[in-house]
Order: C-alpha cells, then structure tokens, then sequence
C-alpha cells in the first residue's frame, strides 16, 4: 500500500547541513577537488563511469566527491544525470582493434604478434602497504631519481617498435586467430541494436539486451556469479584469449554532414574469452565465445561479463540451464546496482500504515491459531496465502 | 568507417580535420587561436551538451549493442565570409566545441580562396596527437614482458 508521509522539512534541511559537514571533513585538511579526484583516484572513476552507464570523468569524480566516496551512492547520482542529456546520437560500434593500448595480454599462448604489454596492474604487486605514499609527494623517496634517465632512453629505442606492436594488435592473436578452432564472430541482421534505456528486456533476452545489462551492472554481483560458476555452480573455465585496456577512438555520423568523425576517445576495457563447447551436434566440437566490454579500467567486471555473456547462451548453445549464472532473468533482473538499491534502502522509509495493517492481520491470525489449537475441525485461510498476498508494498 | 580509416586520412579531409579538431588538446586549440587573426562570426547553434550512445560490437566483428553513453558538446557557427563550421567533441567543453567549429569554417575558407592560413594548424594538431599516442605506445611498450617457462629436461633412459 502507497501512503504518503508529509512534514519533516526541518529535519530533512539539518540532515544535509549534517552532510555537507561531513563530507568536509576536518577544515583543517585542505579541501579536496574534482580534478584531484579524476586523476588520483581514476579506478574509482572509472567505475562509477561504467556503472552509471555514462562516460564523462569529471562529472564521475564530482559524483565521487558529492557522496562521500560511496560509489554506488556516486553512480546512482551519475545515472539520474544521464537521464537528463539529450542524445545526439548513436556512435558506431568502437573499433577495439584500433586502440592505442595501454595494456594487453593473452594467456593462451606465451608468444603472440603484439607481445604481452603488462601496462598498469597490479597483478604483480606484493599487495603491501606503500608507506612512502603517505609522504608529501613522495618528499621522502629518492629511488626513482636514478632510474629515471634509463627509461627515457629506452623510450628512443622502443619508437620503432612501438608502430610495428600497433599494426599487430590490430589483428586477432592467439586462439582467437585460429578461425578454425573458435565460433566466428559474425553480425547477426535483427535490424536495430536493442536499447534498454529506451525498452525494458524481454525474456528470453537477446545477447544485445544483455550485454548492455552487463556493461552497466553492478561489478561485485557479476563478478560473484563468475566465481559461481568456476566453483562449480555452472562449470566454466575460460581461457582469457585476450584482454586489453587503451584508448579508443568515438566516431560519430555527424546529422548535418552526414559524414563520420572521430569526436574523442574513451578508455575501455575489453575481455574476449573463449570457451570448449561440445553440446551442439550440428557443429564439430570447439571454442565458443565470452564477450566483456567496460567503460573505463575495469578488469575483474570486463572478465566477468564475458564469462557472463557465455554462461547466458546455454540455452542456444544446447545445455543445460541449471544455474543462476545460466538464467538470464536472474541475472539482468539483479545485476544492476541502482535498481538493487533502490529496492533494498526503500525499508528505510517510514512503514506506519503498512506495519498497523500487518498487527491487524497478526492479531486475526493469532486468534485463529488459538481457536484451531482448541477445537481441531475449525477451518481458517491458510496462514501463507495471507502473508504472501501482504509482500510488497 | 571505421576509426582507423579515419586516422590514416590525410588532415585535408573534413572528415579529417574534424577528427583532430576533436582530438586535440584544448591548450593547443588556444595556444593557434591566440596566433591568428579572428574572424567574426555568428552562432547558428551554441556550444550545447548532450550524449551519444556508444556501441561495441561481439567479437570485434560480431553483433553489435549498446555500450553506455558519453557526453557530447556540439557546436555551429558561421563565420562572415560565409562557412559554417561544425563541431562535435566528447565531453562537455564549450570552449573546445566553439573553437573547433571555428577553426573548421576557416578551414573550409582557405579551400575556397586557395590560401592556407589554417592548414599549417591542422598539420600541427595532427602531429601533437600523433606524438600523445606514440608517448603512450612506447611507455607501454616498455613493460613488455616475456615470460618463461622452465621444464624439466627428459632423459631417455
């Protein structure tokens, strides 16, 4: 039952000055900008990017400043944002493979065209506390000022080489270049691409509705059903064919000109996954694919929405769904972080009207209880059909 | 077309002038604009924000969907020898958007009167964003790693 709850302005106004306040912090620490934000705290960024299904890394760190650094707090505030944007149009599909790229791996073979490029991860670092972050500026450390000249000649050396790797990581390698091995990637004509902004999925979903979900959906709940499904919950183990992070080029069909221009470029993250299949008859045994693509640096989740992707085309592929990670309603339905709040901080709310109503209909079955306990053959509505019909509100 | 057909254009292109117009930095942007005589103009739409649905495609070469959105600035001016300039440029800098539209009319007057006052700019911008994106290649170029393996030698017995 809707009921409305009036009044509370006052309170309302103090609990933001109580907001503002906290979120300055302690005046005697200097105040923190947008623009520190965006740049030294840029996987914060770019996660509230990706979720909040829109990129622009200024307005994703002042989301970041504004709730306090509570990132689903700061994607729910960039989603509203969105909302508000007129959409000048839609952008051809990115061209990963012209990407200037900042990382890159593939792991399922040691030597591909291109090289391994290990870029910013910290998959090689010893997870330990850096204490000389806590210096200013790094006042205290000495160490890389002798290293420093090294690498600037070694920049001179890597410029050739640096053309050559560009031309080969525009190539599929690895498995993915063994065209007889794996699926082939090929455009399915269903006319228009599906926008769920526009139009909710429909069940059974298509692979567009989903990989849109997923590009937007929450990145501990997508990379929770991955886990799922390698513990055993949907058997699947991957090999990541590759993985790349880098700058990509937006290319927009100008209306006025009707010509196509690049307007910019976006970091992405890009997971191609490839996975043994054998449950299709009608084909020979082979790899099919997993596809992740995210906004911004976001490996973990551009890992898990590939293997999601996969997972959700069981029942194309000729398996059994038996999973959560395998049922797309599960899936899209709760994946999304604004939505799963939304529900979730709504019992919060003032209930007063719902929990009277609730009492009234605990004392009715109380009472009922209490008379079938002394006369046996006392027939009364089942107990569960009630509470059931109460759920929701 | 794609991107890169884009990128390999020569800057004499709209197509590709535009592109580095959007590309470039707004500091270089300025820094020509401080150097060259301004025209006037007038607005036929100001500098406005807004969004484009970008896309990724399965594969690389697969299906196409919907990726998210990213903000946009469009711009329109037409300067008073008559050029309309167009802009569209990620992000929601109105002061690129502007100077980008302005430049791209001035470009497309110094092909109507022969003159090529704008396209040494053009031919500086494309170098600029040339040189970010090698500085970013060959940076990451030097974590290039080869990883080993050690496997324990067999010894026919």
């Amino acid at each position: 039952m809707i009921t409305s709850i009036k009044g509370g302005e006052a309170a309302i106004a103090a609990s933001h000055r109580l907001l503002a306040k906290r979120r300055r912090g302690d005046p005697a620490i200097a105040n923190l900008s947008v623009g520190q934000i965006r740049e030294q705290l840029s996987l914060a960024v770019d996660r509230v990017m990706s979720e909040g299904s829109l990129y622009d890394p200024e307005l994703a760190a002042l989301a970041i400043k504004q709730a306090e650094g509570d990132l689903v707090e700061a994607i729910y505030l960039l989603r509203a944002f969105r909302t508000t944007l007129t959409r000048f149009g839609h952008a051809e599909p990115i061209d990963t493979a012209a990407m200037i790229v900042r990382r890159r791996i593939a792991t399922t073979h040691k030597d591909v065209p291109g090289g391994q490029l290990l870029g910013p991860t910290y998959d090689y670092t010893h997870r330990m506390l850096d204490i000389a972050l806590m210096g200013e500026a790094g006042h205290e450390n000495l160490s890389d000022l002798t290293g420093e000249r090294e690498a600037e000649d070694e920049l001179e050396n890597t410029a050739a080489d640096a053309d050559a790797v560009a031309s080969a990581l525009r190539r599929d390698c690895g498995v993915l270049a063994r065209t007889d091995l794996v699926e082939p990637a090929l455009s399915e004509a269903h006319g228009k691409v599906a926008d769920i902004t526009r139009a909710p999925v429909m069940f059974p979903s298509r692979r567009d509705e989903r990989l849109q979900s997923l590009a937007r959906g929450d990145e501990g709940f997508l990379m929770g059903l991955c886990y799922s499904t390698m513990r055993g919950y949907g058997r699947s183990h991957p090999f990541i064919a590759e993985l790349r992070y880098g700058d990509a080029t937006v290319v927009l069909t100008v209306p006025e000109l009707d010509i196509s221009v690049g307007i910019g470029a976006v970091r992405l993250t890009e997971c191609q996954t490839v996975h043994l299949t054998s449950r299709d008859d009608s084909v020979p045994p082979r790899y099919t694919r997993g596809y992740g693509l995210v906004l911004g640096h976001g490996e973990r989740k551009a890992i898990s929405m590939a293997m999601l992707d996969r997972t959700l085309r069981s029942a194309e592929l000729g398996e059994t769904v038996a999973y959560p990670a395998q049922d797309d309603e599960f899936v899209l339905s709760h994946c999304d972080s604004v939505a799963a709040s939304g529900l979730v901080q709504h019992l919060k709310l003032p209930h007063y009207v719902d929990f009277q109503a609730e009492l009234q209909l605990l004392s009715q079955m109380r009472a009922d209880y209490a008379k079938r306990r002394a006369e046996p053959g006392f027939k009364t509505a089942d107990p569960a059909t009630i509470t059931e019909t109460l759920g929701g509100d | 077309m794609s991107s890169t057909q884009i990128a390999l254009d020569e800057q004499c292109t709209r197509q590709g002038w535009m592109t580095l117009l959007a590309k470039a930095p707004l500091t270089e942007l300025e820094r020509h604009w401080a150097e060259i005589v301004h025209p006037k103009f007038q607005w036929i739409r100001r500098p406005e924000y807004g969004a484009a649905m970008l896309q990724g495609a399965v594969g690389r070469t697969g299906a196409a969907f919907n990726l998210g959105e990213a903000t946009v600035t469009r711009c329109t001016v037409q300067i008073e020898t008559g050029e309309i300039g167009i802009a569209y440029v990620l992000g929601r800098n109105k002061r690129h958007a502007a100077l980008a539209a302005l430049f791209d009319a001035l470009v497309q007057r110094d092909q109507v009167k022969g003159t090529s006052t704008i396209t040494p700019i053009i031919a500086a911008l494309k170098r600029c964003v040339r040189e970010a994106e090698g500085a970013v290649r060959c940076e990451t170029q030097q974590s290039k790693v080869d990883f080993f393996m050690l496997g324990r030698e067999v010894t026919g017995e």
